[in-house]
């Protein structure tokens, strides 16, 4: 047989009818995601300082200190990032901006606090913190999705909330690539779209 | 697509598996590991370099990836076959072959209902395993990058790099990759050199359904050499998808029954050629093609391409079949044959307005 057997028919045919989405997915500014309290969740607890969750976790103060300084780096890699404080805070609201620390001249939301899981054994995961920024009222991850309300400190949220987030960093420029095939789609008037690429 | 059908399910072709083995497959996989040896040869010879047009600045890059085994997806390799003898190849597509999803999917789909509706018998075959190859192939990729998002790209404006760019993402989900679009035109340069895409996260794993020769050179080619990417397809692509492969092909393989004698234009005085097709070594969908038959230029492909230079191959015109010449498609998933698409044309060369038709094994 030189045919493939089984095709998963109800994913793939989706490919055909489906239309591109606009490209400009606004970080913050959607829906932002209901937490509920369904057995997919995770419990967490979010500690808005490392002494915070030392006076609650006498035992802990060296993973608290240690997550704390995880959360400020993951913030640093990961948060939406402005080239003036005024843009970040069109965004987070008054003073809730700080400079990078990587002295690059860019402004990122303040660390609102970090986030750790709780273990199915009892006690945190203190090794995976996931940093987390006041959002009006919500505390929101680096990927703007919601976590609950600033005033909780116990939360319900999606196990995703713990996995990595991606890199970000400040764009300087756009469209540096795309000019050569600009110029020869506007050659031949007569056709009705770009140019495709196959042979 | 321009009034002009380009899908058409009102006729197929049907092969032996004869014919598909001996004449297709395995010419497939033998060319393409000759293509793999004139890479080999092109990436230790500036010379070779400059004849293929590469510019002088990603000739480190380009040998590294040969080098280092960068890992590469897939290929589409043109022929013209006329049902017996053998196939002779018209080109490799190997950097941004497109009609994917007709071929691996809707082609496959269309033997399924006609099976189903007992108007193609039961027993009908199809050489078609290239959605199962590019789904185990990405899953292998995955293992490479373990956690990380691969974008994929193609340029704004075109519905069938989008949708071949919406397939190849559908067959990445399911390996299990986590997967984001961004548009070649909306590429940034990120601080720190590196590429990020319109939420401004950082680039480093990417499908870039855009040619490498477009891209070195942009704007943002020499950004290639400092940020850290890892690309699909690799650098070394830009050599085995590059036209004056196809005369490096003939001088090291002189007479294989599946090539065609192709020379670069200095080397024309002692070809001896009478009858034979001028192609520019970047070109796309057929552009600036012409065809010269005793001197006379019968056919003229208008086009913006052709400034690079040219290679000149022996005419060997495409079957005709009623009022359509037709080409096959071979397609390779790391390497391995994976199935054909058929496409037909009303004129002798295939463009983008080529109309695809699916074909069964009897």
């Amino acid at each position: 047989m030189k045919r493939t057997k089984e095709i998963d028919l109800a994913t793939m045919r989706k490919s055909a009818a489906r239309k591109t989405t606009s490209a400009k997915s606004v970080m913050l500014t959607g829906t932002l995601l209901v937490t509920g309290c369904g057995s997919s969740g995770q419990e967490a607890v979010v500690y808005t300082t490392a002494e915070q969750c030392i006076v609650e976790n006498p035992d802990s103060r060296t993973e608290c200190e240690k997550a704390y300084d995880n959360a400020i780096s993951e913030a640093e890699r990961t948060a939406p990032k402005y080239n003036s404080q005024r843009a970040c805070e069109m965004e987070f609201g008054y003073n809730q901006c700080v400079q990078s620390q990587s002295n690059s001249g860019w402004f990122l939301p303040a660390l609102g606090g970090f986030m750790v899981g709780r273990l199915t054994g009892g006690g945190y995961d203190y090794g995976r913190p996931s940093p987390v920024f006041g959002y009006q009222n919500s505390w929101v991850g680096a990927d703007g999705t919601s976590y609950g309300g600033r005033s909780d400190r116990r939360v319900n949220v999606p196990k995703e909330a713990f996995k990595s987030k991606p890199t970000t960093a400040r764009t300087i420029s756009r469209g540096g690539f795309g000019s050569k095939i600009q110029a020869k789609s506007s050659w031949g008037s007569s056709r009705s779209r770009g140019s495709s690429f196959g042979g | 697509m321009h009034g002009e059908p380009y899908w058409d399910e009102t006729a197929y072709y049907q092969f032996t598996l004869e014919q598909i083995e001996r004449d297709i497959e395995d010419p497939t996989a033998e060319i393409h590991q000759m293509c793999l040896a004139i890479v080999d040869q092109v990436v230790r010879d500036e010379a070779l370099l400059r004849k293929f047009q590469i510019p002088e600045l990603y000739w480190d890059v380009i040998a590294n990836s040969w080098f280092d085994f960068e890992p590469s997806l897939y290929s589409r390799i043109d022929f013209s076959y006329h049902g017996k003898g053998p196939a002779k190849l018209y080109e490799n597509n190997a950097d941004t072959p497109t009609s994917l999803y007709e071929t691996g999917f809707w082609q496959w789909l269309w033997l399924e209902d006609k099976a189903q509706s007992g108007q193609i018998a039961r027993h009908a075959d199809q050489f078609n395993s290239l959605q199962e190859k590019l789904i185990d192939r990405f899953s292998v990729m995955a293992k490479q990058h373990p956690g990380e998002t691969l974008h994929f790209s193609a340029c704004k404006d075109t519905d069938e790099d989008r949708g071949t760019v919406q397939y190849l993402e559908d067959c990445a989900v399911q390996a299990g990759i986590r997967c984001k679009f961004v548009y070649i035109e909306d590429i940034g340069h990120g601080e720190g050199d590196c590429f990020t895409d319109i939420d401004d996260q950082v680039i480093h794993w990417m499908f870039k359904l855009y040619p490498w020769e477009f891209m070195f050179r942009e704007e943002y080619g020499p950004l290639l050499l400092k940020a850290d990417v890892s690309f699909i397809e690799p650098y070394w692509k830009a050599i085995l998808s590059n036209k004056a492969l196809l005369a490096l092909l003939w001088q090291k393989f002189p007479n294989h029954p599946n090539l065609l004698a192709t020379y670069f234009e200095e080397d024309m005085n002692q070809a001896e050629l009478t009858n034979y097709v001028k192609k520019p070594i970047f070109s796309r969908e057929g552009a600036n093609i012409s065809i010269i038959e005793n001197g006379n230029e019968i056919y003229f492909a208008d086009g913006p391409y052709g400034e690079e230079g040219y290679i000149y191959q022996a005419y060997h015109p495409l079957p005709k079949y009623g009022d359509n010449y037709t080409l096959v498609g071979s397609w390779l998933v790391d390497g391995q044959p994976a199935g054909i698409s058929m496409r037909e044309d009303k004129h002798l060369i295939t463009q983008d307005l080529s109309r695809y038709l699916p074909h069964i094994i009897l």
